[in-house]
């Protein structure tokens, strides 16, 4: 049991910082926008000034 | 598919953060936990708003001025979200090495440095971009969150690596918290890594980070439902690295006695201790040469008298 949750959190830690690195390459351009909430809510991703509002009252 | 999903998953998540906030409740932990308490009740708060500002969509505001609105709640919630994150990290770290009250000092000191430092890269970075103030809100709001989750990841590994000489199973609470914010940090690094420029507030990648959210919510309720095993007699060895560092760094920070060694005038001195000094002196000057201090040696008693 001890070496399941050992193993689980490693392969956490490994995925992480896999996907950290993965985002740290990223073009600079799209960083900004490369992130995501830990809540369940859509992310808007577009400029609130700009033309589009991401689909925003297609629901 | 996925919006299907994701409507779901929308109101899942005040639910979920209401579930967690009773077990923290039942279980008398609302103290203990204090910033996830805030942290909880401030997503919940943010959730029922933007939830609110969804559902009315288009239909009784501009579309443009709802989808500003939003913009920017759910964007000054996410850095407030993050930056609450480093304080339950260490909450659960302070709570974690509860019984090593020095390595806690030297821990904290080593946090403070390492978060400031992260805290002003992320500002930094945000500033160094030359982005207009939505996309500077954006990109610190990003980077807090990533700062966080790679905190997080360090923290899970040393409780989990440092489990028995804390005196904690896998079933306490201070285990449970943290896994739960391990999962969310890995969640949404993969989900962060995959986002790339979508342009569609009910993408795939928002299905993946809800899940995050749902998983590490329920980790937490879990936790605080459950009873929780007492925390064992911590017993280390004498050459426990642990126990040496506790007792190094619990001494460290002290403030230093101090000794006066020359330039002393004696009107600081009260006329007894003046007294005092003069007889020693006198006492000293009689016994020179036929002095042996370990067979008259000089002490306050003999001296006062």
């Amino acid at each position: 049991m001890k070496n399941i949750v050992r193993a689980f959190v490693l392969a956490l830690t490994v995925t992480g910082s896999a996907a950290y690195t993965q985002i740290n390459n990223a073009p600079a351009s799209a960083k900004a926008t490369l992130t995501s909430h830990a809540g369940m809510l859509p992310i808007p991703c577009c400029e609130p000034d700009g033309s589009t509002t991401c689909g925003w009252g297609r629901r | 598919m996925s919006e299907l999903f994701g409507n779901g998953l929308y109101y899942l998540d005040p639910a979920l953060c209401v579930v967690v906030l009773i077990a923290l409740y039942r279980a008398h932990e609302l103290k203990a936990f204090r910033n996830l308490t805030v942290l909880l009740v401030l997503r919940l708060s943010s959730d029922l708003f933007c939830l609110g500002l969804l559902q009315i969509g288009g239909r009784f505001i501009d579309p443009h001025l709802g989808y500003k609105i939003y913009f920017y709640t759910f964007w000054l919630s996410f850095a407030a979200d993050s930056l609450l994150s480093l304080y339950v990290i260490v909450n659960v770290f302070r709570l974690a090495m509860a019984p090593l009250k020095g390595l806690v000092n030297l821990g904290m000191m080593v946090f403070r440095w390492a978060a400031g430092i992260s805290v002003a890269l992320a500002l930094a970075i945000g500033i160094g971009s030359h982005t207009t103030g939505n996309k500077f809100l954006v990109t610190v709001a990003s980077q807090l969150q990533q700062i966080s989750s790679v905190l997080t990841l360090c923290l899970l590994l040393f409780v989990c690596f440092a489990i028995k000489p804390l005196g904690l199973s896998f079933r306490s609470r201070i285990f449970g918290v943290s896994l739960g914010l391990g999962i969310s940090a890995t969640l949404n690094l993969v989900s962060s890594a995959w986002l790339v420029r979508s342009q569609s507030l009910y993408s795939l990648a928002t299905v993946v980070s809800g899940s995050a959210g749902a998983f590490c919510l329920l980790t937490w309720s879990l936790y605080f439902l459950l009873p929780e095993p007492k925390r064992r007699i911590i017993v280390l060895p004498t050459t426990s690295p642990f126990l040496r560092w506790n007792q190094i760094s619990e001494v460290l920070g002290d403030e230093p006695g101090y000794v006066a060694i020359a330039g002393i005038p004696p009107e600081v001195f009260a006329p007894a201790e003046l007294e005092i000094m003069a007889r020693a002196s006198a006492m000293m000057s009689q016994t020179q040469g036929e002095y042996d201090p370990m067979a008259s040696p000089v002490t306050l008693k003999s001296l006062i008298a």
